[in-house]
């Protein structure tokens, strides 16, 4: 029996019952009087010099009511959270092809529409540069004045002497792994819909599908030229995002706002799926060189890691992305002596942002297949490899931090995994069965990862709550984070039911408005339980307090002999001694106390010393274990995952159906990263604009997975809590990999490992004639 | 999307009439699961069509009925009935199979056996089988009916010698003899919603092990679906073993890549085109064939 009421059990989802009724607003539902529709015009090259733009036949097009370039941009030309230097409309140079060129509002969508191509842009088209390695060599085309040399960040790690690690080593091994371009495929592409201010009015309003929304609101203010309190976002219920509704929802609200206030009347913008694909930006395709020394013995005495990640127009995320990168780039082992690379490199492909894993889904993909690579090598099982290096308590990573702060569980959930698909006797199976059959192959592979949670070195860490107890006992409750279908609206409730000793049915969660909320940072990084939880519980433990003290004072017991639950405040010595929520809360009203609390956590202390490449760069760690079973068509290259299993340490399940959805959510995007997905950008045109040409996986693909919740409570999240979101997608690929070698003795280090590449060991480019046709 | 007028047929000769006299501006819809697509795509150079027919509520144009020893199908019947229907399923099961390879059952509850021989993609799956069966098109316009084979019908990718007046009625084909055997395999990206890479469908009747007749058509390797004459040829009066089947697909491989010559699928499909076709043959081959 849990010690708790409401968290760690599988409470049903808050949100649930208006989105599988159909009755949620989306962005796209929303509507108002007077309403006129925006379009984008984007770019006609990836990279070129606009001449000119003549917008005379549009403007004279009967409906249309404004067409506005870059010029009618009243405040900064750029936006960017970590490099301003993405342009809210082209100035006078485009440098992908989803660059936005000129706005049209309209009376209908299809005037609109019909506007954009009345649009005359005269371009000189420019050289592209379509390759991060191209892009670093001398007299590439570059990007920006401020990347001379199209270097958008380069981080690194420095730890012990390399030259020496690799000395002592018996054995030297290299290996190059290339990851690839990744929709987002959120089910729900981006729309907004903005608001005018009047002349004398306060504030303009956009509602809209985001994701970061005090970041996408710095941004509106800032090309308008308004102040953070005049701008006000309110976000719809959102239909997935996946990190993906960032800076092209900064793009969208910050022209639909120019739009409505050009316009004086409500501007609504929806991107289709082909325009949605084509401008977003993607997670980062990885090229990454691993060497490794290792000892007869299996032990890791040095690595040497250099990784490009092309980062594509725009900054974006680039810079943090890859820190991530940096940091985790060698797995989750003891290596002495580490040296890493990382260059995020601008080229005239889709700009690269955020998308869950943050860094991580690359490396990890080459750093566990590699690890498999070198046991293999060594004539050592897989497993014993890893057991061998594992992080345990106390170690130093690669940063030099040393991990005495927490369980250090990576043994722990590697061994619950394999505990539970009978590992070894699998591995005897598998072999039996290869060695009896032709056409068919089976394998199973083990991945394994660690993860610093929340941001870590890359920013301020810190998240609020409101929680807002009415006179009738029934409780509001709001935050500044986003519920996005992860199910932040559901753990909220729960550990403010948990605290309060009340149902979680009492609790009402409002929309998440940039006005009203405290600024609590973007939802990434796999924060909002462990940042926002414990800044609910903040909230609420202080409302317990006062309600508790006067419930004390009417009962004439203790205060701290009360406990709370289901709506009965009682004392634990004489539980006769009782009292209703709402009575107490009546009273507290009627002794003029404050039933309105704001909660406010802010992350433990963290560093970064960015020339040395070192530091205490998460205050806390998650670990995961996956196995991959896989049936291969030897003959057709078929890769079918007959099972998967997911161990994962998140520190308290507060909602543990919760947990598992992440968990299956997790792998199937895992398994489209390792055998399906990929975005064809050729010479910087996206081939594939829509799901018939870009496979994700559907349910029939998806195995029975096996989801394995461990649980080892952290001293810095609230019961215990750390995060789950990013960590099930990280190790599902390598897994894959990994399995698929084991069928078939060949290993394959690029992804994704589709039909070709598994039966042949490279990919085929199809030379598209048009969209849709069969592949021929 | 493009602009249309959309008219819905009360009776065929209704829908015959309107296509006799507005033939070139008209496109006629059954599911639409592929013309829909067509029309959102917004193709530049295409205008659209002035109108668009809709058959769906011709109900003589659907159904699945045995007539002496034929089958005939008509042109609005869905790849869900096609799937379901016992006559199918046991007389021609690589027919079934076929059409329940087919997207999604969305897709299959909409798209017709019409909608896909007209539309007369490469990568059409019911057409394989239909090949092997031999089957044939009624064609009906204003004007009368029209009979022609599936081999006849089908004249390139996305093409067909249908007639802009005419409407495909249904499609037919003989039962065939007890003891034949049936095969459909197909090569996709994923497991549902996915076009075929490659599919096969055989049939095959033995005698004593021995190959009496033999059809053996394929998708996604030629510009059309079509049959291989020369390895059906090839396999007639031979003893159907590994070997056999195996010669067999060597043979069908090395006529696809004479027909299409090396393209940039060539590596992959060379090698897969000799699998499936060795497999659906001793698939169709085995005793209790699926
Ligand atoms: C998501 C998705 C997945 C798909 N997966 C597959 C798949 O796995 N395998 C596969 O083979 N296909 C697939 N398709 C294609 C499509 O579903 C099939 O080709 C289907 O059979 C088309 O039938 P329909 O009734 O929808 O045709 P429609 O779209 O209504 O018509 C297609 C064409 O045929 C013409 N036409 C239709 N009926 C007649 C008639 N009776 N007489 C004359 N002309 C006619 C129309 O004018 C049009 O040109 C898929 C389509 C989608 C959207």
């Amino acid at each position: 029996m849990s010690q708790f009421r409401s968290v760690n059990h599988p409470v049903r989802r808050v949100d649930a019952y208006e989105k599988v009724t159909g009755r949620a607003k989306y962005a796209a539902d929303l509507r108002f009087d007077g309403m006129v529709w925006g379009k984008v015009l984007r770019s006609r090259y990836p990279h070129a010099r606009i001449r000119s733009i003549n917008a005379e036949k549009a403007r004279s097009l009967p409906g249309v009511l404004a067409v506005l370039t870059a010029q009618d941009v009243p405040g900064a030309k750029t936006f960017g959270i970590v490099v301003p230097n993405q342009y809210l409309l082209a100035d006078d140079r485009v440098r992908y092809l989803g660059d936005g060129v000129a706005l049209v509002a309209a009376e209908t969508e299809s005037i609109a529409q019909a506007a954009l191509a009345l649009i005359e842009v005269e371009y000189e088209e420019l050289p592209g540069v379509f390759d991060p390695l191209a892009a670093l060599e001398k007299g590439a085309p570059t990007l920006h004045a401020e990347a001379p040399d199209n270097l958008a960040v380069h981080h690194h790690v420095q730890k012990g002497d390399l030259a020496a690690g690799m000395a002592e080593a018996d054995l030297v091994l290299e290996r190059e792994y290339r990851t690839q371009f990744i929709e987002h495929a959120y089910i729900e592409p981006e729309a907004v819909l903005a608001l005018p201010t009047h002349p004398f009015g306060h504030y303009l309003t956009i509602y809209g599908s985001f994701q970061n929304i005090y970041n996408i609101r710095r941004s509106v203010a800032k090309v308008l030229a308004l102040p953070l309190n005049r701008v006000r976002l309110v976000q719809a219920t959102l239909g997935g995002s996946f990190g993906g509704k960032d800076e092209v929802m900064h793009a969208m609200a910050g022209r639909a706002a120019l739009l409505a206030q050009a316009t004086g009347r409500p501007v609504k913008m929806v991107n289709s799926r082909e325009e949605s694909i084509l401008e977003s930006y993607k997670r980062h395709p990885y090229i990454l060189r691993y060497q490794a020394g290792v000892k007869k013995d299996g032990t890791i005495s040095a690595m040497k890691i250099e990784v490009y990640a092309d980062a594509g127009a725009y900054a974006s995320m680039t810079p943090f992305v890859t820190w991530r990168s940096v940091v985790q780039a060698t797995g989750p082992y003891q290596v002495p002596h580490v040296r890493t690379d990382i260059y995020g490199v601008y080229t005239n492909n889709t700009y690269t942002g955020a998308m869950r894993g943050f860094g991580s889904p690359q490396v990890c993909f080459a750093n566990e297949s590699f690890m498999d690579e070198i046991a293999l090598e060594l004539g050592m099982d897989p497993i014993e490899f890893r057991m061998k290096n594992a992080l345990v308590d106390g170690s130093v990573t690669a940063t030099g931090q040393v991990l005495n702060r927490h369980r250090v569980s990576l043994k722990e959930v590697l061994s619950q995994a394999l505990e539970a698909v009978q590992y070894q006797d699998k591995v005897r199976e598998y072999r039996r069965f290869n060695e009896t059959n032709a056409e068919k192959k089976r394998g199973i592979g083990v991945a394994v990862s660690y993860r610093g949670v929340s941001l870590g070195g890359e920013g301020t860490d810190a998240a609020g709550a409101y929680v807002s107890v009415q006179q009738d006992g029934s409780v509001i409750i709001h935050s500044g984070l986003v519920e996005m279908g992860q199910g932040l609206r559901t753990i909220y409730t729960q550990i403010v039911a948990e605290e309060l000793g009340i149902s979680a049915d009492r609790i009402v969660f409002l929309d998440t408005d940039t006005s009203v909320n405290l600024d609590s940072g973007p939802t990434v990084a796999s924060r909002s339980t462990i940042m926002g939880g414990s800044a609910m519980k903040d909230a609420a433990g202080r409302l317990r307090l006062t309600i508790h003290g006067v419930a004390a004072d009417k009962l004439e017991v203790a205060q701290d002999d009360l406990t709370g639950e289901a709506g009965i405040i009682y004392s634990r010595n004489n539980p006769e001694k009782k009292i209703t929520f709402e009575e107490a809360v009546r009273h507290t009203a009627l002794r003029g106390l404050r039933l309105t609390e704001l909660g406010w956590y802010q992350g433990p202390k963290v560093s970064w010393d960015e020339e040395h490449g070192q530091g205490d760069a998460y205050f806390t760690y998650v670990y995961a274990a996956n196995v991959a079973e896989v049936e291969v068509d030897a003959e057709t290259g078929q890769v079918e995952v007959l099972r998967f299993t997911a161990a994962h340490d998140v520190g308290r399940a507060i909602n543990p159906e919760n947990v598992r959805g992440q968990i299956y959510g997790g792998v199937a995007m895992a398994l489209g990263y390792g055998l399906l997905e990929e975005v064809e950008m050729d010479k910087g045109v996206t081939r594939n604009l829509n799901f018939d040409e870009y496979f994700v996986a559907t349910t029939m693909d998806v195995p029975d997975i096996q989801a394995i919740i461990v649980e080892n409570p952290d001293e810095f999240g609230p019961y215990g809590a750390k995060s789950v979101g990013e960590p099930t997608l990280e190790i599902g690929a390598p897994a894959i990999a990994n399995a698929i070698a084991f069928a078939t003795g060949k290993r394959l280090r690029e992804l994704p490992m589709d039909l070709e590449r598994v039966l042949l060991g490279h990919s085929l480019r199809e030379r598209r004639t048009k969209r849709g046709s069969v592949e021929r | 999307m493009k602009e249309f007028d959309f008219v819905r047929a009360g009776t065929l000769s209704e829908a015959l009439e309107f296509l006799a006299v507005r033939h070139t501006a008209t496109r006629v819809i059954a599911g639409g699961t592929d013309l829909m697509i067509t029309l959102r795509r917004n193709d530049p150079s295409w205008p659209g069509p002035g109108y668009i027919l809709d058959l769906t509520g011709l109900d003589c144009l659907r159904g699945i009925s045995r007539e002496g020893d034929r089958i005939r199908i008509g042109a609005l019947t869905t790849h869900t009935q096609l799937a379901e229907s016992p006559l199918l399923k046991d007389k021609v099961p690589f027919l079934s199979a076929a059409a329940f390879s087919v997207g999604s059952p969305q897709i299959r509850n909409r798209g017709t056996i019409g909608g896909n021989i007209i539309n007369a993609s490469p990568a059409a799956d019911t057409l394989p089988p239909l090949l092997a069966l031999e089957a044939r098109c009624r064609l009906v316009s204003r004007e009368g009916e029209r009979d022609v084979s599936l081999t006849e019908l089908l004249t390139g990718p996305y093409r067909t010698s249908l007639r802009p007046q005419e409407i495909l009625k249904e499609v037919y084909f003989q039962i065939p003899g007890e003891g034949t055997g049936f095969s459909f395999q197909k090569v996709g990206r994923r497991k549902a919603l996915s076009i075929s890479r490659l599919s096969v469908a055989v049939l095959l009747s033995l005698v004593e092990g021995q190959v009496g007749k033999a059809r053996v058509a394929v998708g996604a390797a030629l510009a059309n679906a079509a049959r291989l004459p020369e390895v059906e040829e090839f396999l007639e009066g031979r003893l159907l073993d590994r070997d056999v089947a195996q010669e067999a697909g060597k043979l069908a491989a090395e006529k696809v890549v004479e027909i299409t010559g090396r393209r940039w699928s060539t590596p992959y499909k060379e090698p897969v085109l000799l699998a499936l076709v060795r497999r659906a043959l001793l698939a169709a081959g085995a005793p209790q064939s699926p």
